[in-house]
Formats: C-alpha cells, sequence, structure tokens
C-alpha cells in the first residue's frame, strides 16, 4: 500500500536471484534446507529492496551469524553487504547506558517509595505505563535490531518494517499463485 | 506634553524617516554605563545598536541627550522596557516572535542573560524584556509601513515628559507586532485552541472576518492570564519546530525576510522551532518532550492506518498489542509462504520463470483489466516473439496479476472480445488445448482463495464448466 511498486520489483528480482543461487529448485536438497534457503532469500530480498535502516541492519547481522547463510547473502546484496554489516555507531553502548540508567532510576524510585508514602492502589496511569512497557519490550524483541531502539524511532521502524514485510509477503504469495498456474500447465 | 498630545504625536513619529544613528545610541549607551557594570552597559550598546541598526533613527535622541542626563536616560531605557512590557500583556500571541527572538539570542547567547538580568533590575519582574526588544529589532523593518491604532496606556506623566522616545519605542514596538499578529492572527488563533495540527492548517483559511474580534478578546485574555509563554522559548536553546502547516509558511517568511537582511546567505539552521501552547509549561524540557510526544502519537496513527481493523482502538497498549499481533502475524505468514513454495519448488524450474512467456503469463494471469484489453492484444501478439523478462516480473509485482479484476472482467464482457481473444490465443498453437483446464483450476483456485467473493464468479466457473470441451478449439460460453 506505501510500498513503491520499485520495491516490489526489486523484490521479486532478487528473490528469485536468490533461488537460482541456492539452487532450490534442484531435488538435491531436503525440504528444510529448501525451506530455509527461500526464506533466506526473501529476507536477504527485502533487505536490497529497503536500503540502510536500523531494522535492516539488525536482520543482516541476525542473518550472517550463521555461517551457512553467508554466500547466499553476499550473492543477493552484492555491494550493499559491507555497508550493511556495518553496526550502527555504538549500537552496543548505548543499549548498555541505557540499562545503567535505568537500574540507577530504578533502585532511586525504589528507595523514594520504601520511605515516601505508601500506595495501595496503583494510579492507573502506573499501570497502563506498566503495561505498555511491557508490549514494547516484546515489540523489541520482535523487531530486528530493536533491541537498541527506544521510543520514537522504534516506533518509526516498526512501521517500516510492517510495511515491508506486508510486501513481502504479498510477493511471496503471488509467486506462489504462479508457480502453482504454471504447474498445472506442464 | 500632556498626555493627549503625547498618544497624537507618536503618530507622527511613525511617519517621519528615521535616520540610523550610531553615533547617538553609542553616547547613550555610555551614558547609561555609569550606572551599571561595564559588561551590561556593553551588552545595552550593543542592544541598542541592534535597535538602531534595523530601524531607523529615533529622533527624539536629542530629547534624551538635551535632558538631564543618566538617570533621566536610564530611566527612558527602563520605561521603555517597562512599556514594551506593558504593551506586550496586550499583545496578542505572536508567532514569529519566537523564531525571531530565538534568531537574536542565537546571535548573541552570551549577552542574552546579561541583558535579562540587567532588565529585571528595575523591577519589571520580567525576565525576558531584552528577547523582547531584540525580537521587535528584527522585525523592526516593517516599522515604516506600520500603523498602530492601539492607545498607549501610560502611566506617568513625567516619564512621557522626557522620553517621548519611550512611547516612541514602544509604540515602534506595538507597531512591529501588530500587524505582524494581525497577519498572523488567523494562523495564531488555530494552533492554541486546537491541539490537532491537521486541524489547524484548515481552521486559518475560514473566518478572516473574526480575527479581528478574537484578537481584540484574545488580547484580554492574555492581559489577563499574564503569560509570556511564547516568549518564554526564548531561553530554549535549541528549539523545536511544529510542523504545522499554516503556520509554518508565516513563520517561513519572516524568518526568510530576517535571514534576508542579516545574513543573506544564512543556511537553514539546525533547530526544530515550536511554540509553546496556551496554559502549558514553556521550559525546555517539557516542549522537547511535547514535540517527542507528538512524534511518537503521530507514528501511532500512521500504524493504526496500517494495521487493519485498528481505527477504534485508542490507547497505546491496546494499539501496540494489535501492532505486535499484527508483526507477528505476517511473520508467521513469510514462514508459512516459504514453506509452500518449498513444496512446490520442486515441480517448478525456478530458473525458467525469468523465461515465462507472455503467453503463460497471461494464462496464469488471466485477461488484464478493461481499459488495457484492446491494446493488450497487440501487445501478446509482439510477447509471444519476443519473451521479455522485465516486463514479466513487473507485472507480477504490480497489480496486473489481479484475479479478481480479471473476473469481473470476464463476467461483462461480450462474446466478441473473447472470441477476438481466442482467436489470438488460438494462435499460439499448444496451449490453446491446455486453455479450458487451466481457467477451470484457475477459477477453483481463486474461489478458495477467497479473491472472489461474488456469487458470479462461482456462476461463471459453472459455465466454463459447462462450457469447455476437452476438444483442441472451445469456446467459451458465459
Amino acid at each position: 500500500m506505501q510500498v513503491p511498486n520499485s520495491f516490489k520489483l526489486a523484490l521479486l528480482k532478487q528473490m528469485l536471484l536468490g533461488f537460482q543461487l541456492s539452487a532450490v529448485s534442484s531435488n538435491s536438497m531436503s525440504f528444510h534446507e529448501r525451506k530455509n534457503a527461500i526464506k533466506l532469500s526473501a529476507d536477504a530480498a527485502m533487505v536490497f529492496a529497503r536500503g540502510s535502516t536500523r531494522w535492516t541492519r539488525g536482520l543482516v547481522s541476525s542473518l550472517s551469524k550463521n555461517r551457512n547463510n553467508d554466500g547466499l547473502l553476499r550473492g543477493i546484496l552484492g555491494k550493499k553487504y559491507e555497508r550493511l554489516s556495518l553496526p550502527c555507531c555504538n549500537s552496543w553502548k548505548i543499549p548498555r547506558s541505557r540499562k545503567i540508567l535505568k537500574r540507577c532510576l530504578g533502585l532511586c524510585s525504589r528507595r523514594k517509595k520504601a520511605t515516601g508514602p505508601q500506595h495501595d492502589v496503583e494510579s492507573s496511569r502506573t499501570l497502563a505505563r506498566r503495561l505498555a512497557k511491557k508490549r514494547i519490550q516484546v515489540l523489541k524483541k520482535l523487531l530486528p535490531g530493536g533491541e537498541s531502539m527506544e521510543g520514537f524511532s522504534l516506533l518509526d521502524q516498526t512501521l517500516d518494517y510492517a510495511v515491508s514485510l506486508k510486501a513481502q509477503v504479498d510477493i511471496m504469495r503471488r509467486l506462489l499463485k504462479i508457480s502453482k498456474a504454471s504447474n498445472l500447465n506442464k | 506634553m500632556n498626555s493627549g498630545s503625547s498618544d497624537r504625536s507618536p503618530k507622527c513619529f511613525l511617519n517621519q524617516n528615521w535616520d540610523r544613528s550610531v553615533d547617538h545610541i553609542s553616547q547613550f549607551g555610555s551614558a547609561l554605563g555609569s550606572f551599571m557594570s561595564p559588561q551590561s552597559s556593553f551588552e545595552l550598546e550593543r542592544g541598542l545598536q541592534r535597535i538602531g541598526h534595523l530601524s531607523e533613527e529615533v529622533p527624539p535622541q536629542s530629547h534624551f541627550m538635551d535632558s538631564s542626563g543618566n538617570s533621566q536616560a536610564l530611566g527612558g531605557l527602563v520605561i521603555a522596557g517597562n512599556l514594551a512590557l506593558a504593551h506586550l500583556d496586550q499583545f496578542p500571541a505572536d508567532p514569529g516572535f519566537a523564531e525571531r527572538a530565538a534568531r537574536f539570542s542565537s546571535f548573541d547567547g552570551q549577552s542574552y542573560g546579561w541583558f535579562s538580568g540587567h532588565f529585571e533590575l528595575p523591577g519589571s519582574g520580567k525576565p525576558s524584556t531584552a528577547a523582547i526588544i531584540q525580537s521587535l529589532t528584527a522585525s523592526g523593518l516593517q516599522i515604516g509601513h506600520l500603523e498602530s491604532n492601539r492607545q498607549i496606556p501610560v502611566s506617568n506623566e513625567q516619564q512621557l515628559k522626557m522620553n517621548s522616545a519611550g512611547p516612541a519605542i514602544s509604540r515602534e514596538e506595538m507597531s512591529l507586532s501588530d500587524p505582524i499578529s494581525a497577519s498572523n492572527g488567523k494562523k495564531r488563533k488555530a494552533p492554541s485552541k486546537s491541539k490537532e495540527k491537521d486541524a489547524a492548517s484548515p481552521k486559518p483559511s475560514t473566518d478572516p472576518p473574526k480575527v479581528a474580534d478574537e484578537e481584540d478578546s484574545d488580547t484580554k485574555r492574555c492581559r489577563s492570564s499574564g503569560k509570556i509563554h511564547e516568549i518564554g522559548i526564548d531561553n530554549v536553546k535549541p528549539k523545536l519546530e511544529q510542523n504545522d502547516g499554516a503556520r509554518s509558511n508565516g513563520n517561513a517568511e519572516q524568518k526568510q525576510r530576517k535571514a534576508g537582511n542579516d545574513k543573506p546567505s544564512e543556511p537553514p539552521k539546525d533547530y526544530i522551532h515550536v511554540r509553546a501552547r496556551r496554559g502549558q509549561a514553556t521550559d525546555s524540557h517539557s516542549l522537547a518532550e511535547r514535540v517527542r510526544r507528538e512524534k511518537i502519537s503521530q507514528r501511532m496513527k500512521l500504524l493504526q492506518d496500517l494495521v487493519p481493523g485498528c481505527s477504534k482502538v485508542t490507547g497505546k497498549a491496546v494499539m501496540l498489542d494489535e501492532i505486535i499481533n499484527y508483526v507477528q502475524s505476517l511473520q508467521r505468514q513469510v514462514e508459512f509462504l516459504s514453506m509452500k513454495l518449498a513444496t512446490v519448488n520442486p515441480q517448478l524450474d525456478f530458473d525458467n520463470l525469468a523465461n515465462l512467456r507472455a503467453k503463460d503469463l497471461i494464462q496464469i494471469g488471466g485477461p488484464v483489466p478493461n481499459s488495457a484489453y484492446s491494446p493488450e492484444m497487440s501487445m501478446v501478439s509482439s510477447y509471444a516473439d519476443v519473451p521479455q523478462q522485465k516486463d514479466i516480473l513487473h507485472s507480477i509485482a504490480t497489480n496486473a496479476m489481479d484475479f479478481h479484476c480479471s473476473m469481473n472482467m470476464l463476467d461483462s464482457t461480450g462474446h466478441q472480445d473473447l472470441n477476438a481473444h481466442q482467436a489470438c490465443l488460438g494462435g499460439f498453437g499448444d496451449s490453446s488445448s491446455q486453455l479450458g483446464f487451466f481457467w477451470e483450476d484457475d477459477l477453483q483456485n481463486i474461489v478458495q482463495m477467497g479473491i472472489g467473493q461474488d456469487q458470479e464468479i462461482v456462476a461463471s466457473s459453472h459455465n466454463f464448466h459447462g462450457g469447455t470441451s476437452p476438444a483442441a478449439q472451445m469456446k467459451i460460453e458465459l
């Protein structure tokens, strides 16, 4: 919907390229291998089409953790691989410093609560905040590279990621349709 | 001078051509210097120089110099400040104010503290007179063109007497701000009244005649509330900007005008400029937080549009829940589809997918929508000879493979078109024999997939069943 056609086209092209490179069509692979190769191609194609954002970099880093995927990743991403596998500047420092800060703040607030007036019933606002925080944590785990993001950037990247995922699903569905139909013709 | 004439006399000041006179101002500043610390007097002088630079000379300078001297000069400046402050209460909120003030405070960040500190001494009690004057001098360009129709409530006759410059300066300030406020009145009203950024832009276009009335009432409100929260933004070093269309247009103009005069080639600053709302805190932290919250809420709105069925959901936690569910479902769909593709794959040669010929594509995708129907035929015939990979992929990627569309089209077209279609495809040879079977299967697929929701489609599939014959040449009847 919000995705331009060029994105979808690039996605499709790279996905097919990935299929070719991994030779999914041959009968030599097991079902799981084939499925993983297809999924990897799809993800790598999505990254290629989207360019460089935080979630794409997170996705590339998580995909490249598996050594087997390297060849296919490089094949699909080409020149972009180097650029995308660069970690965000101080990407590991920021979450660490945030954790420290939160720990300190938590301690401070706990001390205050201990000494200050006791509230039996939590105000609705803090309850809502806690619920929202839990969900934000879940969202962080869902989003590739989401651990290091906060607040606005998290939502922004979630939006981006959701839109790209939808386009990916769309393209894969069409591909499936085509392959089924052309299978019948053969 | 009595009060009556003093009311009239400032008007004539406006009409005069005031020449710039830095010497007078520097003298004035140095005269004041005896009463102040050297640093602040220097800053004051600079401020006054700026007043002189952008606006024209204040003719009553001579009055200043002639009059008894330092104390009165100082008093004049103080009174000017006081009058300025008094008039500020009358000023309707000026959208450009903050930016102008910001600009000057950014130019002169060091001296700012001194300026404000000094002006607090005479007991004005308002911390940002300097910024006011600074900002007013910025818009001093307009002074020659402006007219003020307001009366200055001057309390002290003595002050009036020696400080014709006072009312003159204050009148200058008044005249500066009034037209600006008048011009921006429409735009200004909207944000103070509504929180919606989107609502703000259509609002200025409505009710122009009401502006004047609103202005007066708002003025009174401003006076009573006594908050000059717009000015308070001066204290904010990194300014935050609201992307309100109407306001930003007005502000952009003023910014450009100022930029043009102060620095002809000024690059846009890195600040984001925002406007404080009525009745809200104006310190930098709350402003920054407000902008952040608004950004986040805007993103939440976009996400609400994206996730289906979320338009009625309110509340952050529930919304986040929906978003999480949606993203999870999309990820699961990807897994599922890759699994399905893996099962289909051994049969399909994806290498050849790129080599799909156009005729196969037409079979798979069905005829394209109505409008492109006849041109498509010619294209088809050309495609048959030269398979073009790029176009094929393109049509897959775009909505050319819209089965729903094709089904509707099939329903609506008459026999003629279909026969033509048949004839064309018939020329391709072996593919036509499989056409009927293909259509059957495809239609079944469509129905199963739930793309074709209409009863017609099911009915037409029956027709196809009835209409097809296993013969090589077949006519499909609807």
